[in-house]
């Protein structure tokens, strides 16, 4: 099972939220947001378009494929 | 009655609210036993099953997706670990021979009695299996 890493640590400092206001925004818990940004769970596909719609970023610019670098 | 029915955790939880109604008539009919003919028991923890049941569908509908994921590997893992050890338990229990008997652990009366501990006992242990996965499964993403 491989994990990609993600920027969303970095887009929520930039914007200034907490976990919990990133969590609220995309309807789901912290615990999930902090999930997320540890690289240690990878969102559904509907959750990961649903971060890049919040950011307005592209999936890719977001998360890391590692075996395509 | 317009503003109950409006609501729509009402209407997705009516296999709860089914299986509750039923059960909760069935145990007044067990009770007093002249608003019903008296039901087996069976009946009425299986109603209250299928609504546990119903709940449960209902509930993880609700809940986000990495809760979901957390609950689908923790009965995976901790169901089949707690298999596993009960396995192992019921190994010993039939090594040990004459020293151990199974009803010594029996929950009730004759061998209605002994099925039901043999099920608590299995249950208990996939519960247990069940929590450590869950718990593992968090700390492991923190």
């Amino acid at each position: 099972m491989t994990l990609m890493k993600n920027r969303l640590k970095v887009l929520r400092a930039e914007r200034d939220w907490s976990q919990a206001d990133l969590a609220t925004r995309l309807e789901v818990s912290r615990q999930t947001v902090n999930a997320l940004e540890t690289g240690k769970y990878d969102p559904s596909l509907p959750l990961a378009f649903k971060i890049a719609r919040l950011f307005d970023q592209a999936i890719e610019t977001i998360f890391q494929d590692e075996a395509a670098g | 009655m317009n503003f109950l029915l409006d609501q729509p955790w009402l209407r997705r939880t009516w296999p709860v609210q089914l299986g509750i109604g039923a059960a909760a008539i069935a145990a007044v009919g067990l009770a007093t036993s002249h608003l019903l003919a008296p039901v087996p028991v069976g009946i009425v923890t299986g109603l209250l099953g299928l609504a546990i049941v119903g709940g449960c569908a209902v509930a993880s509908r609700h809940v986000d997706e990495a809760v979901r994921e957390a609950h689908k590997s923790a009965w995976l893992w901790g169901g089949c670990f707690g298999l596993a050890f009960l396995l192992g338990v019921t190994a010993w229990a039939r090594a040990v021979g004459p020293a151990f008997s199974f009803r010594d652990l029996q929950v009730g009366q004759g061998d209605p009695g002994v099925f039901l501990s043999g099920i608590l006992v299995c249950l208990g242990l996939q519960f247990v299996g069940y929590a450590v996965a869950w718990a593992l499964w968090w700390l492991r993403r923190q």
